[in-house]
């Protein structure tokens, strides 16, 4: 599992070659793994072969624009696998409907042509900050439902013990040790109850080792949210050095 | 009468054009991507703007008189 900022893949979609140059030269040099593609159907290609982080699209293009694209993604079986994939738009167009229509349609942000560079790097990093957040809270969502599934367990043979344990209390203060063959029943029953009782342990303790197991391999993928700020911030603390010597 | 976008423009791609004599070609790709955002139909920004791309893939030679060579197509 890839984690936080390391080279996250972004891929631009956009008919326009100088659109495409530029996001690859500036996107590249930002540490970010660039994939481009020229029409929408490449697009969706590119989509299935590289599983991007990220995806900027242009809205107008010819033949499949960025609202079929995107509503093609988040709406085909086929694409099922790619449809959490965020999305952030641009357009040419600055008007209330397309942007409603689009966060409507499930895209992440809407960026209005003209637009700044270094605009657009800030919202980058929050549509991929916000991305990676909803990522740990499922991560965390899992964990928690793991320590309530050992929770679950623990309850359950507590409960099972006892009553053997009772039983067997209860057994041994009626005993008459007298009468040989009630001790001789009695410690069948000692017997009986033990090994059931090393069963139920045994099996605990399987599903203690495994619910480790994989809420050790959980723990790893999953980041403090501190640390994942500064992964953030060391990612883009380039970027103001960066946009001084721009436009 | 020479609108205030297009006297943007003509500047942006002036800055540009001295960035890609300069052999600065990211600056230049930069500079001609802010006016061809200003006026989309501006061809010269973005034949310029594809050059520069292919210069910062394959630097031109020493004796590079600005002058782009076709290496393809």
């Amino acid at each position: 599992m890839s984690l936080g900022m390391n080279k996250k893949k972004i891929l631009i979609i956009d008919d326009e070659q100088i659109n495409l140059d530029f996001f690859d030269v500036m996107l590249t040099r930002l540490g970010f793994e660039v994939i481009m593609a020229s029409d929408g159907s490449e697009g969706l290609e590119k989509i299935k072969a590289n599983s991007p982080d990220l995806i900027i699209l242009d809205n107008i293009m010819p033949q499949l624009s960025g609202w079929e694209l995107t509503k093609m993604l988040k709406q085909e079986d086929e694409f099922l696998k790619y449809r959490d994939i965020p999305i952030i738009m641009f357009s040419a167009m600055d008007t209330v409907k397309d942007k409603i229509e689009g966060f409507e349609l499930g895209i992440d942000d809407y960026i209005i042509k003209p637009f700044n560079f270094s605009e657009v790097l800030a919202r980058i990093r929050a549509v991929l900050r916000n991305h990676e957040l909803s990522r740990q809270i499922v991560l965390r969502e899992k964990r928690l439902a793991l320590a309530d599934s050992l929770n679950k367990s623990l309850i359950y043979l507590t409960e099972h013990l006892k009553i053997p344990v009772l039983g067997l209390v209860e057994a041994s203060k009626a005993l008459d040790v007298s009468d040989s063959k009630a001790v001789e029943t009695f410690k069948e029953q000692v017997v009986v109850e033990a090994e059931q009782t090393l069963a139920a342990l045994g099996g605990l303790e399987d599903t203690v080792r495994k619910l480790q197991e994989s809420e050790g391999s959980m723990r790893k993928a999953e980041l403090s949210l501190r640390e994942l700020e500064e992964r953030f911030r060391e990612h883009f603390k380039e970027l103001h050095n960066h946009i001084g010597e721009s436009v | 009468m020479i609108s205030d976008t297009k006297r943007e423009v003509l500047r942006l791609f002036a800055e540009g054009r001295e960035q890609y004599r300069k052999r600065n070609f990211e600056a230049a790709l930069v500079k001609f991507k802010a006016a061809y955002d200003l006026d989309p139909k501006d061809e010269p920004s973005k034949i310029f703007g594809a050059r520069c791309k292919a210069y910062m893939e394959n630097p031109p030679g020493d004796g590079w008189d600005g002058v782009f060579q076709m290496t393809n197509k």
